[in-house]
């Protein structure tokens, strides 16, 4: 095969989105709370089949609203669920998250059955046509995918940098942080409204399931390695780029030449990050017990 | 209508019910152990499987409708999905909510990649694999119906075989590896019968709304009740009826999928359990809540005269305990109350109304009396705070825990020979006969 600057693009949006995915992931991580990242991912397909019934339009604007509030409503039904049930947390997550997926799956086949509005997209993802849609700026042109996530990419720096110490404190103990005179249910909900403006951007590039690896794997990963949130971060990016260019060889560049038809680019993504994972694990093993602060 | 009643359909639903009892039963094992979300874990690690197995059968033969090899590629990379699982918890830091979520989207993410070469193959029909992702009930086959429905009365019957053992298990772990029952080999059951089932009914629910059949149902039981026999039968009447509705409803309307409507009718029924429950239904909780917390706020009203019952002698207290008239007693601004207790006004102005309802005050413009009935109320109230006053000074250690920790006879004879030294009419004969409650 050539390579050729829809190649290019193609990384480079793979590159994009897993770094997006990290910042906040390392978080999700931090916080023992990975499986929100699925609940989200999950819940993204009923937000925008009812943005879509509701405005009759696939103008992704409302899509987005759509996805993002279906996030929150997630987020609240847990917690409300929790508080009035006090049993165990994954189990609510996993009853929740799967009854919006199951009205998301009614409402498509229900009101957009004839509209190109198809689960699988939402599920598996294709970044392979994220390059087609451009917007020429100056001499060149660049896909409109790329440009919502460098804006995406600026927006999850911003906070990071802005919100860093908060982050640390409210992560690693809450309760110090609600006395410091944090607001920490608004910081909460603004985390996850952060993670489901990630988590809904980069679905349609990379799939919602994997969407989830990217969180959280690039994540655990560094984890295993120090005891600092910083290097954590910097290391879970490392990571989550090694990762994207391992996926982008599996699954594109080695099949192609040798004779086998190119594939999905988020799940060989989520293999090699699976891949680093593993082998970082087994270095980390003949060290010695890895001691996180977690 | 006429459709339902064919021999097809009528074998799926019996068979989906019966699927929905068993998925019910062994979600509530799980759901006891904590681990209600193996079978998501377990749902989501088929996908490379099947992927697999369909790219082998296609390459082998063009005939892809060979279930058995689906089959037995999901069981496959489903086992290498859970001992990867086993593997990040035994041997690493990481927590385990974490790994689950690595192991969902790994295997998932493998399963897209295998998948999307198949995408590619020139004649690859995708309706044999969508079938296990969205789920197809009404497709369903006789054949495929007498297999879930065999299985499903299989794994009933090992669960009740060894209800008596998973049973300590689930409560007693350590207790169980005493009485010399291997608790591992009883964990590797478990997980085997969900892996089991989670496979055989992904043709029916699909494989990402299955995990929803062995978390509703169990959830939907907690509301009712917290005995292990209860849940597990409500659990199983649970599954059973959402699977009807939902097979019934998706035959009403043809072209909606029949996995999503069995759990959309899980789903209604979790909601009316969580609104109507009577062990945790939250109406009932909720209005318990506020009654308890109206008490609670009489209680504080009522504390607030404690300044001027211990100011006014004892003497003229008893006699107008025993005359039954308070008229002696001074009465208390209200704007005393609000500056000691910082409530709204819209809160004090119920408290009061509360008060005044269940005869305890009596109120004139700006300012409230006890009445006789509120004074013998005040008295007890007071007792309350005034024996743990000496609780925390005499057992400073076990002040944090004054609701938790009984004292024994000795000790609670001591605090009270103290109290009624000092107090003694808080002792009087009135105090007792309020209310049936342990008053100390």
């Amino acid at each position: 095969m050539t390579w050729t600057s829809t190649d290019s693009w193609i990384l480079f949006n793979t590159l994009l989105v897993i770094i997006n995915c990290v910042l906040p992931g390392v978080f999700l991580v931090l916080r023992k709370n990975s499986l929100l990242g699925d609940g989200i991912s999950h819940a993204v397909l009923p937000g925008i089949a009812f943005a879509f019934l509701l405005t009759g339009t696939r103008n992704s604007i409302f899509l987005f609203l759509g996805a993002v509030a279906a996030g929150l409503l997630l987020a609240f039904l847990i917690e409300f669920l929790q508080k009035h049930l006090a049993l165990e947390k994954n189990a609510i997550l996993g009853a929740v998250f799967t009854l919006l997926f199951a009205t998301g799956l009614v409402l498509i086949e229900q009101g957009a059955r004839n509209v190109d509005l198809d689960p699988s997209c939402v599920l598996f993802g294709a970044v392979e046509i994220s390059p087609l849609a451009r917007i020429s700026i100056g001499a060149i042109k660049i896909p409109e995918a790329s440009i919502r996530l460098m804006l995406l990419l600026l927006l999850n720096t911003t906070l990071l940098l802005l919100f860093y110490k908060e982050l640390n404190i409210m992560s690693f103990d809450p309760m110090l942080a609600k006395s410091l005179g944090y607001r920490i249910t608004l910081a909460n909900y603004l985390f996850i409204i952060d993670v489901a403006i990630t988590a809904v951007s980069v679905f349609e590039i990379a799939g919602s399931i994997q969407t989830v690896a990217f969180l959280t794997i690039p994540a655990a990963t560094a984890s295993l390695f120090t005891k600092h949130v910083r290097n954590t971060i910097l290391m879970a990016i490392f990571f989550g780029i090694l990762a994207a260019i391992g996926g982008y060889m599996i699954a594109v560049v080695i099949p192609l030449n040798i004779g086998v038809p190119d594939t999905n680019v988020g799940g060989g993504t989520s293999i090699m990050a699976g891949i680093i994972l593993f082998i970082v694990i087994f270095l980390t093993k003949g060290l010695k017990k890895p001691n996180v602060v977690r | 209508m006429n459709s339902f009643f064919y021999y097809n359909t009528i074998v799926v639903v019996s068979a989906v019910s019966v699927f929905g009892a068993a998925s019910g039963f062994l979600g509530t094992l799980l759901q006891l152990r904590k681990q209600s979300l193996l079978s998501d874990a377990i749902s989501h690690a088929t996908l490379p499987g099947i992927a697999i197995a369909f790219l082998i059968t296609f390459l082998l033969s063009n005939n892809n409708k060979s279930s058995f090899a689906l089959f037995a590629g999901a069981a496959v990379s489903s086992i290498a999905g859970i001992l990867f699982l086993l593997f990040l918890d035994r041997s690493t830091s990481l927590k385990e909510d974490t790994n689950l979520a690595i192991v969902i989207s790994l295997f998932f993410g493998a399963g897209a990649f295998l998948l999307g070469f198949l995408k590619n193959l020139p004649t690859a029909s995708a309706a044999g694999l969508n079938r296990f992702i969205y789920g197809k009930t009404a497709s369903l086959l006789a054949s495929d119906a007498f297999i879930i429905c065999g299985a499903a009365i299989g794994t009933i019957t090992i669960l009740l075989l060894f209800f008596k053992e998973f049973n300590l298990f689930l409560f007693d772990k350590e207790f169980t590896q005493v009485q010399g029952y291997s608790t591992s080999s009883i964990d590797l059951l478990l997980g085997t019968l969900t892996l089991f089932l989670v496979i055989l009914g992904l043709q029916a629910v699909g494989l990402i709304l299955i995990i929803a059949l062995f978390v509703l149902p169990a959830l939907a039981a907690r509301c009712w009740t917290d005995h292990i026999r209860m849940m597990l039968l409500q659990a199983s009447i649970f599954g059973i009826v959402s699977a009807i509705m939902g097979t019934v409803w998706s035959s009403l309307e043809e072209q909606l999928p029949a996995g999503a409507l069995i759990v959309l009718s899980m789903g209604f029924l979790f909601l009316v359990s969580f609104l109507f429950g009577t062990k945790r239904g939250s109406v009932w909780t909720t209005l318990k809540k506020r009654k308890q917390r109206q008490e609670k706020n009489v209680d504080l009203l009522l504390q607030s005269f404690s300044d001027l019952i211990q100011k006014t002698p004892a003497n003229s207290i008893i006699n107008m305990l025993e005359s039954r008239s308070s008229y002696a007693l001074p009465s208390l601004p209200i704007i005393e109350i609000v500056d000691m207790l910082h409530w709204s006004s819209v809160q004090r102005s119920q408290i009061l109304r509360q008060a005044k309802e269940k005869n305890l005050i009596f109120r004139q413009k700006d300012s409230i009396t006890l009445s006789p009935h509120g004074l013998s109320h005040a008295l007890r109230v007071l007792r309350l705070h005034e024996w743990q006053h000496i609780f925390v000074q005499f057992y400073p250690d076990h002040a944090q825990s004054i609701h938790q920790r009984k004292l024994n006879k000795n000790e609670r004879e001591k605090i009270r020979i103290i109290l009624k030294s000092q107090f003694p009419i808080l002792f009087h004969p009135s105090i007792n006969k309020l209310q049936k409650d342990n008053l100390p």
